[in-house]
């Protein structure tokens, strides 16, 4: 069979089409029902959680009035769900033990944005075992980590007796893993488990009468982990004052918002652009589950519910009226919705930014801050640096930190001030943070990861290397919430590579890489000394990925052989030299390991090395 | 396949109605189950049907809404019920069943066998012709993992028993 049979099957495979007149019907209900704000039949999963409160809106006087509630909670992100996984221990041959006492869903904070996304505020108590059970019965899987964003985004953690807790946490394509581990065993099926989950809280939440009570939500824009959250199960609704304030409504003005909202005339997708921080109304489940909306003009407002953004308005001028006066008379946290200025594109200079590049190749230059000197804020994006090529730096991301690069800034300068009683000046600059302003002003901040570790130059401030590992995550966060790969074709190969190599500033996994090339010269030196460069074909790329090199530290490889560039999907390089001992085929090798492609990849593996001079 | 068919604007309605059934047809590929492959396709239009008014012409629409389909069934779709799919890089030990005859049931069978992102590549590639550039773009992976793919899936297909010949077996 050829590739022309194949195209022919695939065609003569394909069934009869069906008549698809009525399909738009069935999606148009279908995406009223993903979102808020579509008058929803009560289904999935959600509703199942809903208390009988929850469906009231037209008489919302008895919002939080009968049954009194046995059980309530009044903060939306419990202590343990801030942080949980540095102080986790690991789960036990891949299960959670028995025993347990207490599971909590939780949501994360670090999205890359402004967006918080909470789990349940109240955690499962009776049905404790049945979650562990449940997750314990899932099926193990090798998990995929190259997909695309999934709209699942939660953390459990599991309390034992001992005052352990354990925690899973949504991997990649929607499976789930260990939280303290990066490449263990998976567990398939991470939408399934979650509607388990769902179902054991709602079974206990039914018996409990669980509430949520508290109206302290201002002080992030908050989202569930539920998403999306049905509009009719909207009880409740919080004005945010300017201050951060916030005040619950009175119970008809709560009915006529959620009215209007549940009618869903007025409620559209869209790309809103996140101008302040912090929210202007906030509607809640009876059960916690928070929508933060976000005022964009009068009478316009936005959320985001982590995995798209959605328009409410114009609403009502009376209605908008009666929400401007409940937030008090310097109104919400404005202004929202604002555009910041744009900057122009930064070229690239193959797998560096330009910026990047210039201070490698030493064009321009950090200044040192003064003395206790503070980076401004207000920066439009950060931009990440390895030092120069002399002094071996690291490349750093190809594209800049343009979700809340303040964050930077203000990293900086909680810095401790130095202390450099027990050092020297000698380590050398490692990397460098640039912030763009958008009246066009650069600051570049140099800092050292080693030795006395100082940024912003000698006298301003210490903490370099604890830096680099506070700054790395930001950009991770950003590439989790709005992945953008790199797909373009790039020249690599060059003096410079060969001689310190292309490796990033941050951890490029193996297991993580997607293509490559392998620079060499050519194998007679008549032919000259120009770099050659060839795309690694794809199985040499997976094999590389999946191996399971040896350990090998005798590091002996020389300048002028071929080495292999390879890329994970942002385009973050690394460096691996090819080495043929005599006698011996090709091989990868770095300072740590060393491996040789299998005998059903060696053909393919020399085919590719073919005419390039190894050494 | 006929992909250069010009949709004009008409909204949402009337551009279901003309193409679905051609968005129907890549998805029974995917998923080798005609309401599964309905499921599909509305979820497809479902998630992209408030960006709808957005895009100047129902081409670029369209494209839109094949993105979102394809990268749906590889990334999240896991309805395990389907087949017990492996989400590895190597094709399930065992095909799951595929009860009902159908036209073009042998080639439904092979793809089946295939992880989800291979047989998204392959039908990426032979149903709806596109150069692998456009293919590595559409699923947001390097032309190389593409390459590789496709490679692997069709090895994988030629071994099929589902669509051996008598030359093959013989």
């Amino acid at each position: 069979m050829n590739d022309n049979d194949l195209s022919d099957a695939f065609r003569a495979a394909v069934p009869p089409r069906p008549d698809t007149r009525e399909w738009a019907e069935g999606a148009r209900r279908k995406a009223r029902r993903r979102r808020v704000g579509g008058t929803f039949a009560a289904l999935l999963l959600v509703a199942a959680m809903a208390t009988p409160l929850a469906f009231n809106l037209p008489g919302r006087s008895t919002v939080l009035a009968t049954p009194s509630p046995t059980a309530t909670a009044t903060r939306l992100v419990p202590d343990i769900c801030k942080d949980p996984v540095p102080s986790a221990s690991p789960l036990v041959d891949g299960d959670l033990p028995d025993g347990a006492t207490r599971v909590w869903l939780c949501g994360r904070s670090d999205t890359g944005s402004e967006l918080e996304l909470v789990g349940l505020p109240d955690p499962l108590v009776e049905g404790a075992g049945q979650a562990v059970a449940a997750f314990n019965a899932l099926e193990k899987s090798e998990g995929v980590l190259d997909c695309l964003p999934n709209p699942l985004d939660y953390t459990v953690v599991v309390e034992y007796p001992d005052g352990v807790h354990r925690a899973l946490r949504i991997a990649g394509c929607g499976d789930l893993r260990d939280a303290t581990g990066m490449f263990d065993i998976f567990r398939a099926d991470g939408a399934g488990y979650l509607a388990e989950l769902q179902a054991l809280w709602a079974a206990e939440r039914a018996q409990t009468e669980f509430a949520f009570t508290g109206a302290d939500v201002c002080d992030a824009s908050y989202s569930s982990v539920l998403r999306p959250i049905e509009a009719d199960d909207l009880a409740r609704a919080v004005a945010c004052g300017a201050d951060g304030s916030a005040a619950e409504l009175e119970d008809d003005l709560t009915s006529d918002i959620l009215a209007e909202l549940t009618a869903g005339t007025s409620v559209t997708g869209g790309d809103a652009l996140w101008g302040a921080p912090l929210p202007d109304l906030v509607l809640l489940t009876a059960t916690g589950d928070p929508v933060a909306l976000h005022r964009e003009s009068e009478g316009v407002y936005w959320w985001d519910d982590g995995y798209a953004r959605f328009r409410w308005g114009p609403i009502d001028p009376a209605l908008e009226a009666r929400i401007l006066e409940a937030q008090g008379p310097d109104g919400g946290p404005t202004p929202t919705g604002t555009p910041m200025p744009s900057l122009p594109e930064e070229p690239r200079a193959g797998l560096v930014s330009q910026v990047c590049d210039d201070i490698q190749s030493g064009r321009i230059a950090a200044e040192d801050l003064a003395d206790t000197e503070e980076v401004p804020q207000g920066a439009t994006r950060a931009w990440l640096c390895g030092d120069r090529w002399e002094t071996f730096g690291g490349v750093g991301p190809l594209e800049p930190l343009s979700t809340d690069p303040d964050r930077v800034a203000a990293a900086i300068n909680a810095l401790p001030s130095p202390d450099y009683e027990a050092c020297t000046e000698m380590g050398g600059i490692t990397y460098h943070v640039v912030l763009d302003y958008p009246d066009g002003d650069r600051r570049i901040v140099s800092a050292e990861t080693v030795n006395c570790e100082w940024v912003g130059g000698w006298g301003n401030r210490a903490g370099g290397a604890q830096l680099l590992q506070d700054l790395l995550p930001l950009w991770a966060a950003q590439r989790e919430a709005a992945p953008e790969p790199f797909v373009e074709e790039v020249d690599v190969c060059s003096d410079t590579a060969a001689l310190v190599g292309l490796n990033s500033l941050g951890p490029v996994e193996r297991g993580s890489l997607y293509r490559g090339v392998v620079c060499g010269h050519p194998a007679d030196a008549a032919d000259g000394e120009d770099w050659i460069q060839r795309e690694l074909p794809g199985d040499l790329v997976l094999a590389i990925s999946q191996a399971q090199p040896v350990p090998d530290q005798s590091g002996v490889f020389t300048q002028g052989g071929a080495y292999l560039v390879l890329m994970n999907q942002f385009g973050d390089p690394v460096t691996y030299a090819v080495t043929q001992p005599a006698g011996e085929s090709p091989q990868i090798r770095t300072w740590e390991w060393v491996w040789t492609p299998g005998a059903d990849l060696m053909p393919l593996w020399v085919e590719t090395l073919a005419g390039l001079r190894l050494e | 396949m006929d992909r250069a068919v010009e949709v004009t604007a008409g909204g949402f309605d009337r551009y279901v109605a003309a193409r679905g059934g051609e968005l129907w047809a890549a998805a029974w590929l995917l998923t080798g189950d005609a309401q599964h492959a309905e499921d599909l396709v509305q979820t497809a239009l479902s998630k992209t049907y408030w960006r709808y008014d957005t895009f100047v012409n129902d081409r670029h629409f369209e494209a839109y809404v094949r993105t979102t389909m394809y990268r749906t069934f590889v990334s999240w779709w896991r309805r395990l019920q389907w087949r017990s799919e492996v989400p590895s890089d190597s094709p399930p030990d065992t095909p799951s069943p595929l009860e009902d005859p159908a036209p073009g049931a042998d080639l439904r069978r092979a793809l089946a066998t295939l992880p989800r992102l291979q047989r998204t590549v392959l039908v990426l590639r032979y149903f709806e012709d596109r150069p692998t550039r456009e293919v590595a773009e559409l699923l947001d992976i390097p032309e190389g993992t593409v390459t590789s793919h496709v490679s692997r899936g069709l090895a994988a297909l030629r071994r099929s028993p589902h669509l051996a010949t008598p030359e093959d077996q013989s």
